[in-house]
């Protein structure tokens, strides 16, 4: 059968026993789950057994693609990578934009999967059908922006795609992340984690073969048609959006009442003008990119041109910078969030993660569970700016004792410190969340606990809580009442639905922005798309499967790892402490009512409401027999 | 323009179904005077699940589409929903079509 979309080959790197070998692409995975995140999770399920240590030669960390990346797709140079997350234990994989992945399935390959760890630190070269482990010792200990540029020069050409890890991956950090093409991160789960302990320090990608597509002249119009809906049916988001990108968000969610202050204290920030996009576009963005085929561009690059930090410049730079820098840690100042935000992609450090970490560290201090004994001397009163820079660099370095603390992530530094630190972690599974509070977005602060990865802002579609009328409510989800921010009803329909387009989007490869604003985009795109560049005929109800068994596979894994309904709530602050200031000020999220939208959540995935453990009927309508039967050997049905 | 005109508009924009109460709030809110937004979003929160002003942004736009509404200039604003880092942004009245369309959502 000749092959559309996808290349058909899994290439799999022994890094301990320095060997490749490719295999035929199982043609039941490709329909059942897509691609990219879909495959990953599959195979991380079948080969990383429960109890793994995440940082030993026992995890896998794999890469995978879709089966539109590298086409003209709209938004098709993502990629999703996955292991055993360091930072929750269980499920883990991040998402990244760019144009490494179509260089990728260029090269022939859809997916690759690394085992084992390398004696010495190495990197990859593929080149089409070349592939090489070269020596990196001499680049081991660079940051990522100089490893991209030493790595281009070991392959002598200055063009190649790079991903790769920078000190805080090395380090085994768990805030670290995968970098690629500079400043685009895969950046949840301490993925950079994992490839540091592979000693794997980057893989440099040329592919020259393209990908074969079913039917170009139709894939051609979907694309231009559904880009005009686009800017048509989210006309608003998209104008600011491409102007701006989402450092936006400050001063979006400042207006809505959402913006985490203070470690989530509160909800509003005296100072967010100053570091809006007013500020920013006006003194420091001097330009727009974009990933592969993207139609947004929203990627500001900047450049910081006097002062004391002149000559900094990063690109991409996104609100979790310039709000997680600054609002969070109670520090109005723009050009430490922004430096803060480039040190992050040269450090190969995920924004949220590391800035929440920081934002626990300084609310610690401030209630008087850490001393400047724990922080080497540093002074975190709110708001103090070079503590704040200092902190990552000590972070990313794993510097004196409080470098190695930050270094664990909030979550097991919390656990270490104990006299209460635990309470000030806002993490769930381990994982911090995003940027948007829980109490002003009930289903999105739900979205966040049920997260397979920990909390994560990225998980679901959550964000048509406040974007969708009421009435596209009602006809897409079923509630009219979905649409209340404020209210509890039909959350855990929205969720269940929207984790499930998200699933899809994730497997497919496309970005979360290009399907953000119109239903039409969930319901009608993918499986077009899919059936012209795959030539087989796809409908919306086989791509909502797909994205069913995904979410499932992953529940799976972790119900494996002994994680269930009490793991799928949010930290304590939201449900006992009312937003106390504020145009949201009062607002709160009562766990009893939180409870209710879990027990219907449950309902719709097929999960026990008393376990939180899949059940064995819906794995089975879902296909995945191999799944039930490994569970109930291992008595974690539900 | 007739009902049926009306119909035939709100199909082309694949809009059928998705035009109710929240139109209807809007229209009301524009039908005697100018409004922006931020202003009409100020009365109709906390009325049939609009909690954000975005909603009401996407509900304007959608009535733009199906020529309910038109622009008739523009007003200082806090919300910035506009363009951000704008301190303006546009002011609507509702259209001889979206009359019909009010008396018809009222009905």
């Amino acid at each position: 059968m000749e092959l559309y979309g996808w290349a058909g080959k899994i290439l799999r790197v022994d890094l301990s026993k320095e060997t490749f070998k490719t295999q035929p692409l199982p043609t039941d995975m490709m329909t059942s789950l897509i691609g990219g995140r879909g495959f990953n999770s599959k195979i991380l399920y079948d080969e990383v057994a429960p109890g793994t240590d995440p940082l030993g030669p026992d995890n896998k960390l794999i890469f995978g693609t879709g089966p539109v990346t590298g086409t003209i797709v709209s938004t098709s140079g993502r990629f999703t990578v996955t292991a055993k997350s360091p930072t929750t234990d269980a499920f883990g994989d991040a998402n990244a934009g760019g144009h490494w992945g179509g260089e990728l399935k260029w090269a022939g390959y859809d997916v690759i999967v690394f085992e084992g760890a390398a004696k010495k630190p190495v990197f990859l070269w593929i080149d089409d059908d070349q592939i090489e482990l070269r020596n990196a010792e001499h680049i081991w200990g660079l940051d990522y922006f100089k490893t991209t540029e030493e790595v281009q020069k070991d392959v002598g050409d200055m063009d190649i795609s790079v991903a790769g890890i920078g000190p805080a991956g090395e380090r085994l950090v768990y805030t670290s992340c995968v970098m690629n093409e500079y400043t685009r991160a895969a950046a949840k789960c301490g993925m950079g984690a994992v490839m540091g302990s592979k000693r794997l320090k980057a893989i440099a990608v040329r592919g020259t073969k393209g990908v074969k597509v079913a039917k170009p002249g139709e894939l051609f119009k979907i694309v231009e048609e559904y880009i005009e809906i686009l800017k048509r049916e989210d006309r608003w988001f998209y104008e600011n959006f491409s102007k701006y990108g989402t450092p936006m968000f400050v001063d979006q969610y400042q207006q809505l009442g959402a913006l985490p202050t203070r470690n989530w204290r509160e909800t509003c920030y005296e100072e967010a003008e100053k570091v809006g996009v007013g500020p920013f576009y006006k003194k420091y963005v001097k330009k727009k990119r974009a990933c592969q085929s993207c139609p947004y561009h929203c990627s500001p690059y900047f450049t910081i041109d006097e002062g004391r930090f002149a000559g900094t410049w990063d690109d991409g730079t996104e609100y979790e910078a310039t709000g997680g820098f600054s609002s969070k840690v109670g520090c109005g100042d723009l050009e430490v969030a922004l430096v803060g935000g480039a040190w992050c992609d040269k450090f190969g450090l995920d924004y949220i993660n590391c800035a929440d970490t920081i934002a626990w560290a300084f609310e610690c201090y401030n209630e008087g569970i850490l001393t400047k004994e724990d922080t080497d001397g540093l002074d975190l009163k709110w708001g103090n700016a070079d503590a704040v820079l200092e902190c990552i660099r000590r972070m990313a370095y794993k510097e004196g004792k409080f470098g190695e603390l930050l270094a664990l992530g909030s979550r097991k530094a919390g656990r270490k410190v104990g006299k209460g630190a635990e309470y000030y972690s806002i993490t769930i599974k381990g994982q911090q969340m995003g940027m948007m509070d829980p109490r002003v977005f009930h289903a999105w602060g739900f979205a966040y606990g049920v997260s397979t990865r920990g909390g994560d802002h990225l998980r679901s579609h959550a964000v048509c809580e406040y974007m969708f009328t009421p009435e596209e409510m009602e006809k897409y989800v079923g509630s009219r009442k979905a649409a209340d921010r404020f209210g509890f009803e039909g959350k855990g329909k929205l969720i269940f639905w929207t984790e499930n387009i998200r699933a899809l989007n994730d497997s497919i490869e496309n970005c979360k922005y290009f399907f953000r604003g119109s239903p039409r985009l969930w319901t009608e795109y993918p499986h077009k798309v899919l059936s012209a560049v795959t030539g087989l005929d796809w409908t919306y109800e086989m791509t909502f499967a797909a994205g069913q068994r995904i979410n499932l596979i992953e529940r799976a894994y972790n119900a494996r790892e002994g994680l269930g309904r009490k793991d799928d709530y949010l930290p304590e602050r939201f449900y006992k402490e009312l937003v106390p200031t504020g145009p949201t000020k009062g607002a709160s999220f009562p766990r009893e009512q939180y409870d209710k939208i879990l027990d219907e959540y449950y309902e719709m995935r097929g999960v026990d409401k008393k376990t939180g453990y899949p059940k064995k009927e819906k794995l089975l309508e879902l296909g995945l027999a191999d799944i039930a039967a490994d569970l109930e050997k291992r008595r974690k049905l539900g | 323009m007739s009902k049926s005109d009306l119909d035939a508009i709100i199909r082309k924009e694949k809009l059928d179904g998705l035009i109710g109460k929240t139109h209807m709030m809007i229209l009301e809110q524009v039908s005697q005077v100018d409004k922006q937004p931020q202003e009409i979003f100020d009365i109709v929160k906390g009325k049939h699940e609009v909690s954000s002003f975005t909603q009401v942004l996407r509900a304007i736009d959608q009535l733009k589409r199906i020529s309910c509404v038109t622009v008739t200039g523009e007003k200082t604003t806090t919300l910035g929903s506009s363009d951000f880092g704008s301190k303006t942004e546009p002011t609507y009245k509702i259209s001889e079509l979206g009359r019909t369309l009010l008396n018809d959502l009222k009905k």
